[in-house]
């Protein structure tokens, strides 16, 4: 019991330490820029930009754009994610299929996903499918890689023991490999989610640039109306904050999975 | 289904094992050939300096390695794989790390299609034996050394086998938990109605004489049996320790050894 009070007395601590310079920067930050009433300005104040939260939130501009990437990535990496996995698993069971895809996916990993971009416009038009073919590319790479990784260690001592107590092939892939392969699994879903979320949010504001605006949406085209149209800063930098917080959240989710998964790992 | 149950002896016959350097392209023989009868319910030690080849020899029997010559059988079935009735303790125990003492120990009757009732009944049975009784939902890290040695001796036994295989299974213990595991694994050994066959590898000779109703002792490059050794003292051997005909036992199999040894000091491995 003391030592759980001790372990989560460190754990506030360590948060406190965790928010300590993001505060003074903004006090310094509010201190620094201009007393502009309008807060229409290049330079504006945090309390300008809390206001423009509400205010964003209030017309449901931001509420509508983040379920739309929301959307999307969910969509993306569930697509990639899957693929991912059985590309792995096929790679895993069958070396030759290694010979088959390496090259090809050794070349493509390299290419930043936001380099699909003029592509996916091309081939699937300036709206949700382009931005959750530039996702899923993004998650794919991280995804296939850790799972990979993750089936080839298992131990390869535990499959013997598990053979000499009678198991056989699916008992084998079930009860040790899917286990022993899951850390990484999750990691990588982690890894590629987090690459994901910040090639949607690039995908989005070129979209957004080549249609002018309009139906497509998302939070990145929010951000990105908001300097061709109007120049209002301060909803740009609520556009940055929402896309940090969610990609913040996004990671607590993965790592909170993570440890409930592998309860043994702790 | 019960493939397992009573004891049953392990023939070896000109069991050779030739490892090829996959860089240099040479031959290597690793052991052998190997004649040996493994009687049904006794208690065999295999000792020998490192790199003499006595975990090969069980990981043949074990069905994990197959030999490059000769035949192996368990009692008048030929040994061709893995089976639940050759159980294993592997050194570093292998316990499966994301699952519970109880779903370690249940693995065996689950992998073999046991239902869930029955399985965990037979597991509870084990720890009891085994004195594991309160510790059935830990994880594997969170045991010491002796207790995780307990679980894998529980895992194996509850598959009920006709031979234990055990691969050197105290040598990451302590002195002191060593000499304790050694009894508790005599205990298990003999409160059965029926002795298991036991093969038991190991590199002390002391732990070999004060375990072994016979020990086979081997020599290295290429490992083959030098002595096969009657270890007749009487049990329980709680007591003989600090006998002079002990010491002497330990003394004779030590100069069989002794030139091997050194062989494999100076050798550097």
């Amino acid at each position: 019991m003391a030592e759980s009070n001790v372990a989560s007395g460190q754990v506030r601590l360590a948060v406190l330490r965790g928010f300590s310079i993001p505060v003074v920067l903004l006090i310094v930050w509010q201190w620094l820029a201009p007393a502009d009433a309008s807060q229409t300005g290049i330079a504006p104040t945090p309390l300008g930009v809390l206001l423009g939260f509400w205010e964003l939130t209030q017309s449901g501009e931001l509420p509508r754009s983040l379920l739309q990437s929301l959307i999307r990535i969910a969509s993306g990496f569930t697509i990639a994610f899957s693929l991912a996995v059985t590309a792995a698993v096929l790679v895993w069971l069958w070396r030759p299929v290694e010979y088959l895809l390496d090259p090809l996916i050794e070349t493509f990993r390299p290419v930043a996903p936001i380099a699909w971009i003029p592509l996916a416009i091309l081939w699937f038009g300036t709206g949700t499918w382009a931005a959750i073919f530039i996702v899923g590319y993004a998650v794919f790479f991280p995804s296939f890689v850790n799972t990979l990784a993750g089936l080839r260690a298992v131990d390869q001592r535990l499959i013997d023991a598990a053979r000499t107590l009678g198991a056989g092939r699916w008992r084998i892939i079930r009860d040790l490999i899917i286990p022993g392969a899951l850390p990484a699994i999750v990691l990588g879903a982690r890894l590629g989610i987090g690459v994901g979320w910040a090639a949607i949010v690039a995908a989005e504001m070129t979209v957004g640039s080549k249609s002018g605006g309009g139906a497509s949406g998302g939070i990145g085209q929010m951000m990105f109306i908001f300097l061709s149209y109007s120049l209002e800063l301060r909803y740009i930098i609520v556009g940055m904050i929402t896309v940090g917080i969610v990609a913040l959240t996004i990671d607590a989710g993965f790592r909170r999975l993570e440890r409930r998964l592998t309860p043994w790992a702790r | 289904m019960t493939v397992t149950g009573s004891a049953a002896g392990v023939t070896c016959r000109g069991v050779s094992m030739v490892y090829r350097n996959a860089r240099t392209g040479e031959s290597v023989a690793a052991l052998g050939p190997i004649d040996l009868d493994i009687h049904p319910g006794e208690f065999l030690a295999i000792v020998g300096p490192s790199g003499c080849g006595k975990s090969t020899l069980l990981s043949v029997i074990a069905g994990l390695v197959m030999p490059t010559a000769g035949r192996l059988m368990l009692g008048s079935t030929p040994i061709t794989g893995p089976g639940p009735e050759r159980g294993v303790c592997f050194q570093d125990y292998a316990l499966f790390p994301w699952m519970t003492v109880l779903d370690n120990i249940a693995f065996g009757p689950k992998a073999r299609g046991w239902s869930r009732a029955d399985r965990e009944a037979r597991a509870r049975e084990l720890i009891e034996r085994v004195g594991l009784v309160g510790f059935e939902t830990r994880y594997p890290h969170e045991l010491s050394g002796g207790m995780r040695q307990r679980c894998a001796l529980a895992r194996v036994l509850a598959n009920d086998p006709q031979v234990l295989l055990m691969d050197e299974p105290m040598a990451a213990l302590d002195a002191q938990t060593r000499q304790l595991m050694q009894d508790d694994l005599l205990r298990v050994w003999s409160d059965g109605t029926e002795r298991k066959t036991v093969v038991y590898v190991t590199h002390s000779i002391d732990e070999a004489v004060y375990l072994a109703d016979r020990i086979v002792v081997m020599s290295a490059r290429p490992g083959i049996i030098r002595a096969e050794i009657d270890n007749d003292f009487e049990r329980p051997r709680a007591e003989i320790r600090t006998r002079p005909d002990y010491a002497l036992r330990i003394e004779q199999i030590w100069n069989l050894i002794r030139s091997d040894a050194l062989r494999a000091l100076s050798a550097g491995d």
